[in-house]
């Protein structure tokens, strides 16, 4: 009945009561959908599992329990195809533009900065203090510097030049 | 009903016993095997009272063949009589959800499910705890860093 309702009832009815808030925050409800999502699932599921870990990446079987697919797809509601994640040297915040492939951008929070970044707000309100570096694959990095807002303007040329 | 029908005995939870074709039984998956094996005791449903029992039955009947149609005539028909046959009460409409599920009876079961769905969209939560006989369980803390989760949902 709750993937009737679809993501936006769902969560409301969250709000009815603890039993509900728990059935609400069912993994398959949420991954349903994810999965009924434009973005593929597999490179959400890839970006979610893996990335947000950090490096190195780790085995996803153990460390899935950890993941609310619930709280990623409303993440993933208010800046599409991000995901955030934790690096070793900072906070980590990964862009998926290029939707099949998962790798397009990395941006992390100078080590000065260090925030969690548990809000998504945290992230748009400091959007001006973010580093950002460019991956094509994931040991080798930094090769460049941008800013966000600018980095949103030029999305698709960006996607091109690098 | 025809007599040359394979007809199937059921038996309600509080024993009363219905008779349906053996092609309606045959879309109840939770039976469907016990029908297939060539059984001629009347099937216990421990689980469904007579009552409800019926309008699953109807319901059944109406829909064996029809659902399948393409002729826009009969859909439209049994779109209305659906929307006629669903206009019971509450408890009614949980019963028969619960009827669906235990007997797995899929069109009926999502018809059911969406029609409680459908409530549920245009209700405030307030009138969903109504509905439900909930209580809210929530700490004030609870209730709010719950909203503050929800701010990606507009005019909540």
């Amino acid at each position: 009945m709750l993937k009737l309702l679809g993501p936006k009832d769902a969560f409301r009815m969250s709000l009815v009561c603890k039993s509900w808030r728990s059935l609400v925050s069912d993994h398959r409800l949420w991954i349903y959908f994810l999965q009924n999502q434009q973005e593929p699932w597999e490179s959400t599921f890839f970006a979610e599992a893996n990335l947000r870990l950090g490096f190195p990446i780790q085995a996803v079987s153990s460390q899935l329990p950890q993941l609310s697919f619930m709280n990623i797809y409303t993440q993933r509601k208010q800046v599409p195809g991000a995901v955030i994640i934790d690096g070793s040297q900072g906070r980590w915040l990964f862009f998926n533009w290029t939707g099949s492939s998962f790798l397009s951008a990395f941006c992390f929070l100078t080590p000065s900065r260090m925030i969690n970044f548990d809000s998504l707000y945290t992230v748009r309100t400091l959007k001006e203090e973010l580093c950002y570096v460019v991956l094509d694959s994931l040991s080798t990095f930094p090769l460049a510097w941008c800013s966000l807002k600018k980095l949103f303007q030029h999305k698709s040329r960006f996607n091109r030049i690098w | 009903m025809s007599s040359k029908k394979k007809v199937i005995t059921l038996r309600s939870s509080d024993g009363e016993i219905f008779e349906v074709e053996e092609a309606v039984a045959l879309e109840w998956l939770t039976i469907k095997p016990l029908v297939e094996s060539g059984c001629t005791d009347a099937i216990p449903l421990p689980q469904v009272t007579g009552n409800i029992l019926a309008k699953v039955i109807e319901y059944c009947k109406k829909h064996i063949g029809a659902s399948e149609s393409e002729d826009r005539k009969i859909l439209y028909e049994l779109e209305s009589w659906d929307a006629d046959f669903i206009k019971v009460d509450q408890g009614t409409l949980f019963d028969l959800i619960r009827a669906a599920d235990y007997l797995t009876i899929k069109t009926l079961f999502e018809f059911t499910c969406q029609t409680v769905a459908d409530t549920i969209k245009h209700k405030t939560i307030e009138e969903v705890r109504h509905i439900f006989r909930e209580s809210n369980d929530f700490t004030p803390e609870e209730e709010k860093e719950i909203r503050g989760k929800s701010w990606w949902l507009q005019g909540l």
